[in-house]
C-alpha cells in the first residue's frame, strides 16, 4: 500500500520577514532614543566683579516683549507685535536687529544678560540665547550669556 | 541498474534564530531607553547647539517635577505653589540630593549639572534648580535642547554650537553680580569664537586686558546699574 508523501518542510518558520521588520525597527528606534540633542553650557558666578570696559547689556524677556538696556543710545523695547501668548509672538527679528546695533556700536563686547519673567516659558529664554550667539556679519553677536536669576525690572 | 546518489536538495538553511535574539534584545533596549525618557514627558527646546551630555549628573524638570539622575525628588502636586515657593527659595529636597551627590563625586573639579527642561515649563522652574544646585556645589551647567536649524550659521559653520551661558545673581532689585570665574576661566567653549580683530584663542580677559593696554582704560570692580 502506498503512502502519502508528507511535506517535508512543515515545522520550519519563515523567519525573514520577521528579521526585516526587526532589521529596520532597531535603527530607528536607536536614532529616535539618541535625539539629536545639544547643550547649552552655563555656570553660576564667582564672583562680583564686572571687567573694566565691559558693557552692562542686559536683555529683559517679560509678557510684553524684549527690552535692551543698558547701552545708552540702543536701549529699547521690541514687543510683541500682536501680544505675546505664545513662544512664537515674541518678536525674535526684532530682537535680532537691536542686537545688530549694539553689536555693531560696541563690536568688542560678548556678553549678555538676560533676565526673564518667572512665568515666561523657558523656550523664549532658549531661544533667546540662540538669538543671541547668532551671526552678524561674520562674527557671533553675543555669545556669552549670562543668565540672571533675578526679575526684570 | 543502481541509481546515483542522491543529491541535497537544497543549500543549508541560514540560521537566522540567533540574529533574532540579537535583535530582539536590541529592539528591548532601544524600547526601554525610550520608554525612560518618555517617562519624563519632557519635550525639549530647539536650539542651535552642540554636544550632548555625558555621564554628569543630571536633572531633570518636567510638569510632575524634579528627577534627579531619573528619581523624582521633588513632586510637583501643586504648580501654582511650587513655583511660587521656587522663586523665593532653594527646593530643599533637591539641595539635599545633590549636596549628597557633590560629596560623593568629590574629586576637586568643577561640578557640573546637566538640566533637562520641558520648554513649556516657566522659566522660574529652571532657575530655581540652578539657585539650588549653586547652593550644592554644582556651579556649571549644560541646558540641554534638540538641536534645530540654525538661521544665520556660526563662524565655524555649524559644527559645534556650545556657547557659554552664566547665570548671574540679582538680588532683589536689579544689581548686577557679574561672574569673575566662570567656565570661561577654565576653557573656550567651542563654538563662541572672539570679537573682531582679536585671536579666537584669547579668553575675554585677556582680551579686555590687551584693549585696556591699548586703550589705557582703567578697570572698575563692582559695577552695578
Amino acid at each position: 500500500m502506498r503512502r502519502a508523501r508528507r511535506l517535508e518542510d512543515d515545522g520550519g518558520i519563515d523567519l525573514v520577514p520577521v528579521m526585516n521588520v526587526v532589521a529596520l525597527l532597531v535603527p530607528l528606534l536607536l536614532g529616535a532614543s539618541q535625539a539629536r540633542l545639544g547643550a547649552l553650557h552655563t555656570a553660576l558666578p564667582a564672583g562680583r566683579e564686572l571687567p573694566a570696559g565691559e558693557l552692562p547689556l542686559a536683555v529683559e524677556v517679560t509678557w510684553d516683549g524684549f527690552v535692551v538696556r543698558g547701552t545708552g543710545e540702543t536701549d529699547g523695547a521690541v514687543p510683541c507685535a500682536r501680544g505675546c501668548e505664545a513662544p512664537d509672538d515674541w518678536d525674535y527679528a526684532g530682537l535680532v536687529d537691536r542686537l545688530v546695533r549694539v553689536k555693531d556700536r560696541w563690536p568688542a563686547e560678548d556678553d549678555l544678560l538676560l533676565l526673564a519673567a518667572a512665568d515666561v516659558p523657558y523656550e523664549v529664554v532658549v531661544r533667546v540665547m540662540d538669538v543671541a550667539r547668532a551671526d552678524a556679519g561674520g562674527v557671533p553677536l553675543f555669545p556669552y550669556v549670562i543668565v540672571g536669576t533675578g526679575e526684570p525690572r | 541498474m543502481r541509481r546515483a546518489p542522491r543529491r541535497y536538495g537544497h543549500a543549508a538553511p541560514v540560521a537566522l534564530a540567533p540574529l533574532l535574539d540579537v535583535t530582539t534584545i536590541l529592539l528591548v533596549f532601544a524600547l526601554l531607553v525610550g520608554g525612560e525618557r518618555a517617562g519624563d514627558a519632557v519635550e525639549l527646546p530647539v536650539a542651535s547647539a552642540a554636544p550632548a551630555a555625558d555621564g554628569a549628573v543630571e536633572v531633570t524638570i518636567s510638569a510632575r517635577g524634579v528627577s534627579l539622575d531619573g528619581e523624582l525628588v521633588v513632586p510637583v502636586t501643586d504648580p501654582a505653589a511650587f513655583l511660587a515657593r521656587a522663586t523665593e527659595e532653594p527646593l530643599p529636597a533637591l539641595l539635599e540630593a545633590l549636596a549628597a551627590r557633590a560629596a560623593a563625586l568629590d574629586d576637586g573639579g568643577p561640578r557640573e549639572l546637566v538640566v533637562r527642561a520641558d520648554r513649556g515649563l516657566p522659566f522660574a522652574a529652571v532657575r530655581a534648580v540652578m539657585i539650588t544646585a549653586g547652593r550644592a556645589g554644582f556651579r556649571q551647567f549644560r541646558l540641554i535642547v534638540a538641536e534645530g536649524r540654525r538661521r544665520r550659521r556660526p563662524r565655524d559653520g555649524g559644527r559645534s554650537g556650545s556657547c557659554m551661558v552664566r547665570p548671574a545673581v540679582l538680588p532683589g532689585s536689579g544689581a548686577l553680580d557679574y561672574v569673575g570665574a566662570g567656565p570661561r576661566a577654565g576653557a573656550e567653549p567651542p563654538n563662541c569664537g572672539g570679537t573682531r580683530g582679536t585671536p579666537k584663542t584669547m579668553t575675554r580677559h585677556q582680551r579686555n586686558a590687551a584693549r585696556r593696554e591699548r586703550t589705557g582704560e582703567t578697570r572698575t570692580l563692582g559695577v552695578s546699574r
